[in-house]
């Protein structure tokens, strides 16, 4: 599948069949046994500068793997990272040295992802260390990047503890700005704290977007949220993305069973102001184990569409005939869009 | 204070019956009487630094059959005022002052073995992570087992054949084999509901679900909050709901109290608290919150950080984050503590707030960003 | 479960097998002249020889422990001045110093520190547990501090000082404790108990305190777990949700230290054996090594490592069944 869509544009960041599997120990045989994990089993994704691609599946579903491979965190097993039209999955620690400038992660629990024996302005300084920047000017800078995430330049001599979890999760999002990335891998980053808070923080992210041009991996299980803060969406089920595209193509007409199972289970606001709750599908069962997947579709057990064929073949994930171009669904009864298209 | 008090402790009783679903809502004998009744509850816990004022002058009704949702963020003292309906607070580090009626009887200031009788049988409690509530050393079965014959003088087999009756009514397949397994070889869905129905075992008529479904994921949230809807029309129990997620509350309160820094500042019906809201600090939840089922242009969040219980700004709580501070006359907001009563006409909840045209507020500034 | 024995076994007997080739090679690394020793003083380097010969010693390193680990598996027979012994398997041959069979000594010295153990290890764990559950109920209350307190008190005097103070106090100078001695328990029953209640006493309330220890620590987290919190909300008793459902999950790490302890005490408690003139393993090991006397060292070494790994194996098995998590596929 040839990336060049999006007005000719060239992705920033190109993932090819991305695959990240895990060996796990069990108690079989005389030696004990070995089985895989397949938590992240092929993945293809693109994503454009300055532009936002939200990842949602649900616990397991390997979104928060796929990140951490991505930006080489833990080496992806197999598959391609290009950033910029360079290999990056396959290359040592040290030619990732400059790479590592440009992509940078934000992690959920801003309590654990902060040294709590370190000043802020320590925090956020080392990167700048590390990567040469700012030389001589480093306290400066760490009060700029301070005031740009919204908090007191002057509070650049405290700890962690003395902020409260939005503002930790700020101290967190200056530390990733230090090394001016070009792509901000963000794991949650709001899921721990407070409503009121999780805005303001999503507001900051916005704002970096706009005027800072990063493009983001937005990892989150929060539907809303991702549907606010996102240009496209990548469902995730299994270690599989089943459904990918613009996001109010996949919020609106979603097309694979998985994705309008999600939606219509995310409980809404809007039902008390009269809008008309939608389909109730409840999906039975759990979601299968990533060592043993299911043959062909992996959703197929828990899909009231499946037949024959979905035990048999792997249903690709592409456009449809009559889907938006840039919407995929690796399916292969995806819904139908009734009326929609002749309405176009 | 008083006047607050018992607008509150009606404002449930005279809410249209049925709520904004009525479909949802089968009536059920006794609807109107209130079964649990808290009325100017305050609970606080003295340490080292201070006073923490966990829960000021909280007051609700509740009658069978229908549900309460009670919101707010961490350290709102949403989940401090069910702790002490079930007893749970260790007396000696804790002052709870105020009354709690459960069926008629008061509660507050009752023994622990008064309390034990009540724990499990008349009110129940649902906690908010399955995996780590249920014993992880003995199997489904037993601890089921256990609850019921704590309350009930049977043998075990009569437990037994009553635990897998009720896997069984909660969904769980292969109730009878299930039984004999241990928690950890359940699946975090699967685990709530045996939380569920272990909280159901001895027909509680109170159930306190506290944020039942925010450590599991969302599909499995839809079942559990259907459950838990299916299981109240079936035995007519009363729901205490508490949760920091609006829109689970639109999809199962009737009734929904908002707290925050320890008091209610808002209580009224669903509908009333979320599509008529009075207060500043409910229109700034709702205004944070990005739908699934529409798109928010914007986000607008309240600014700053929510209140230190041991210490709480001498007016309204909420006032040192609040935009509309200046239009209240004479910095009243930031001396005076408002009372929680109606405040406009027409249907509201109480809310407490010194705002003297909230609706119209509301509907010229808020409204528009949210709809 | 099979395959997992299976499984167990053959690290066991690695275990063992290893310990046997690093105590053997340590021994003739050591510069130890065993026939030296039994020649005594006035020895002329040909009846060394003549002993050396007679035990073996003359033979390569190599060859002398293909001997032994034969004598292990399926027996062995001895030949010296003409007399010919067997020593059917296990053999661990024959002590230098006496001549004795050394299995014979050690299994004739176990029932004592199997008796130690037992008495002991049931008044640590009882009192030990109870204590510290009982304190982790109220941490930082005066009787929890106390509890504190002595077990940091008596955790930095070393027991066989108080073991000493116990003996010259309580036994010789005002009688209160009996005379330690011991007699099996088959024979005379009320002479075991006699002869043993010293021991058991000073090293079952010594010992306890490191267990109350442990035990408080391991309570004081488990009560704090949420689902102490649903066993409350469940309307149990107090004495309930203490005892049967917080205890049941502090009691899991509490065993593995507990597994260990006796598997130590039943090879070698030298200071209560010593201190209370108890003949058991401890000091064997002691004395065969002070007299350079191989089998007799090997012997010990063999019966630790036997011991130790069937203890850890024990412990495990008991792991499985206190923590359901812990399967034994």
């Amino acid at each position: 599948m040839e990336s060049t869509n999006r007005a000719g544009q060239t992705p920033i960041l190109t993932v090819r069949d991305l695959k990240m599997h895990f060996p796990v120990k069990n108690n079989e045989g005389l030696l004990g046994g070995r089985q895989i994990v397949k938590a992240v089993d092929g993945v293809d994704l693109d994503l454009y500068a300055g532009e936002t691609l939200g990842l949602v599946g649900e616990s397991g579903c390997g979104k928060s793997t796929l990140g951490r491979s991505i930006i080489r965190l833990t080496r992806p097993t197999a598959g391609s990272v290009l950033f910029q039209g360079t290999e990056m999955a396959t290359i040592g620690e040290r030619q990732l040295r400059p790479f590592r400038r440009k992509l940078q992660m934000i992690f959920q629990d801003p309590y654990g992802s902060l040294n709590p024996r370190q000043t802020v302005g320590t925090i956020i300084k080392t990167p700048l260390e590390v990567h040469g920047l700012a030389k001589g000017k480093e306290k400066e800078r760490v009060q700029d990047l301070l005031a740009r995430v919204g908090l007191n330049p002057e509070h650049y001599n405290r700890y962690p503890s003395e902020f409260s979890g939005g503002q930790r999760q700020r101290i967190g999002i200056a530390r990733a700005l230090a090394v001016e990335p070009q792509v901000i891998i963000a794991d949650e980053p709001v899921s721990a704290l407070d409503v009121s808070i999780q805005a303001q923080v999503i507001n900051l992210l916005n704002a970096l977007r706009r005027d800072l041009g990063i493009a983001f991996i937005f990892i989150a299980h929060d539907l809303g949220v991702v549907r606010h803060f996102c240009d496209r969406v990548a469902v995730m089920y299994l270690g599989k993305i089943v459904e990918y595209g613009p996001k109010h193509e996949v919020y609106e007409r979603p097309r694979h069973p998985y994705t309008q199972a999600l939606l219509s289970a995310a409980p809404d606001l809007n039902v008390v102001r009269g809008v008309p709750p939608k389909e109730h599908i409840r999906l039975v069962g759990d979601v299968p184990s990533p060592i043993d997947p299911p043959s062909g579709c992996r959703f197929r057990t828990r899909c009231w569409k499946a037949q024959a064929i979905c035990a048999e073949q792997e249903p690709v994930l592409e456009s449809r005939d009559d889907s938006a171009q840039d919407h995929r669904i690796a399916c292969h009864f995806p819904a139908q869009l009734e009326g929609l298209t002749a309405a176009v | 204070m008083s006047a607050a008090v018992n607008e509150a402790a009606h404002s449930a009783a005279h809410t249209p019956a049925g709520g904004p679903r009525p479909s949802r809502r089968p009536s059920h004998k006794g609807q109107d009487e209130a079964f649990l009744v808290v009325d100017d509850l305050s609970v606080q816990f003295p340490t080292e630094d201070g006073l923490v004022k966990a829960v000021q002058n909280v007051s609700y009704s509740l009658p069978l059959g229908r549900t309460l949702a009670i919101v707010g963020e961490s350290g709102s003292g949403k989940s401090v005022s069910s702790m002490a309906i079930m007893g749970l607070h260790d007396p000696k580090r804790t002052i709870i002052t105020g009354s709690i009626s459960l069926g008629g009887e008061q509660i507050v200031g009752r023994s622990q073995d008064d309390m034990r009788k009540i724990r499990g049988q008349v009110a129940s409690i649902i906690f908010q992570d399955p995996q780590s509530s249920l014993h992880p050393y003995f199997t489904v079965g037993w601890q089921l087992r256990e609850a019921y014959r704590e309350h009930h003088q049977v043998s075990k087999s009569v437990a037994h054949t009553r635990a897998i009756e009720m896997l069984d009514r909660v969904g769980i397949p292969h109730p009878k084999r299930r039984a004999d397994q241990y928690p950890f070889e359940f699946s975090g869905g699967m685990r709530q509901r045996a939380m569920i129905a272990m909280a159901l075992i001895n027909d509680p008529q109170l159930i306190i679900a506290d944020e039942p479904t925010t450590a599991l994921d969302v599909t499995v949230q839809a079942q559990i909050l259907d459950l838990l809807n299916d299981l109240q029309a079936e035995f007519g129990s009363a729901i205490i709901m508490i949760t920091h997620d609006l829109a689970v509350v639109a999809e199962v309160a009737d009734d929904v109290m908002v707290m925050y820094g320890g008091r209610a500042v808002e209580h009224g019906t669903a509908e009333q608290v979320l599509v008529r809201p009075n207060h500043p600090y409910t229109w700034g939840l709702l205004q944070s919150i990005p739908a699934v089922s529409s798109e928010q242009a914007e986000l607008y969040p309240i600014k700053g950080n929510p209140p230190s219980l041991l210490s709480l700004p001498p007016g309204c709580s909420f006032a040192p984050r609040c935009p509309y501070v200046d239009r209240v006359p004479d910095g009243k907001c930031r001396t005076d503590l408002p009372e929680l009563i109606s405040r406009s006409a027409g249907d509201h909840g109480l809310s407490r707030c010194h705002l003297s045209n909230p609706d119209a507020i509301f509907a010229a500034e808020v409204e528009p960003r949210i709809a | 479960m099979l395959v997992y024995i299976l499984r167990r076994l053959a690290s066991a007997i690695s275990v063992v097998l290893v310990t046997i080739v690093i105590s053997f090679g340590l021994f003739f690394v050591a510069p130890s002249d065993p026939a030296g020793m039994l020649c005594g003083v006035k020895c002329t380097p040909a009846r060394v020889a003549e002993i050396e010969k007679s035990l073996g010693l003359d033979k390569p390193t190599s060859e002398q422990f293909a001997l032994y680990m034969k004598g292990l598996v399926v027996g062995r027979t001895y030949e010296s001045g003409g007399v010919t012994r067997e020593c059917p398997a296990p053999c661990l041959g024959f002590s230098f110093k006496n001549d004795q069979p050394v299995l014979g000594t050690l299994i004739a010295r176990l029932p004592v520190n199997l008796s130690l153990v037992f008495g002991a290890a049931l008044i640590f764990l009882i009192t030990g547990v109870t204590v510290g559950s009982l304190a982790a109920k109220r941490p930082g209350t005066t009787g929890d501090r106390a509890l504190v307190g002595t077990t940091l008190l008596m955790s930095s005097v070393p027991y066989y000082i108080i073991a000493i103070l116990v003996f010259l106090y309580l036994v010789i100078q005002v009688p209160i404790l009996p005379r330690p001695a011991y007699v099996s328990p088959f024979q005379n029953p009320g002479a075991w108990i006699a002869g043993m209640i010293t021991p058991w006493l000073v090293l079952g309330i010594y010992s306890s305190t490191s267990y109350a220890r442990y035990s408080r620590g391991s309570m004081i987290e488990s009560l704090s777990e949420d689902y102490v919190r649903t066993a409350r909300a469940k309307g149990l008793s107090d004495r309930r949700v203490t005892f049967v459902h917080a205890l049941r999950a502090a009691i899991t790490p509490v065993m593995t230290i507990f597994g260990l302890d006796v598997a130590g005490l039943l090879v070698s408690s030298i200071f209560t054996e010593k201190i209370f003139g108890l003949q058991g393993l401890g000091i064997t090991a002691l004395q065969s090594l002070t007299n350079y006397d191989l089998p007799l060292i090997m012997g010990t070494v063999i019966v630790g490592a036997v011991v130790l790994v069937i203890m850890n194996f024990i412990v495990d098995v008991l792991y499985s069944v206190l923590d359901p998590r812990v399967r034994l596929v």
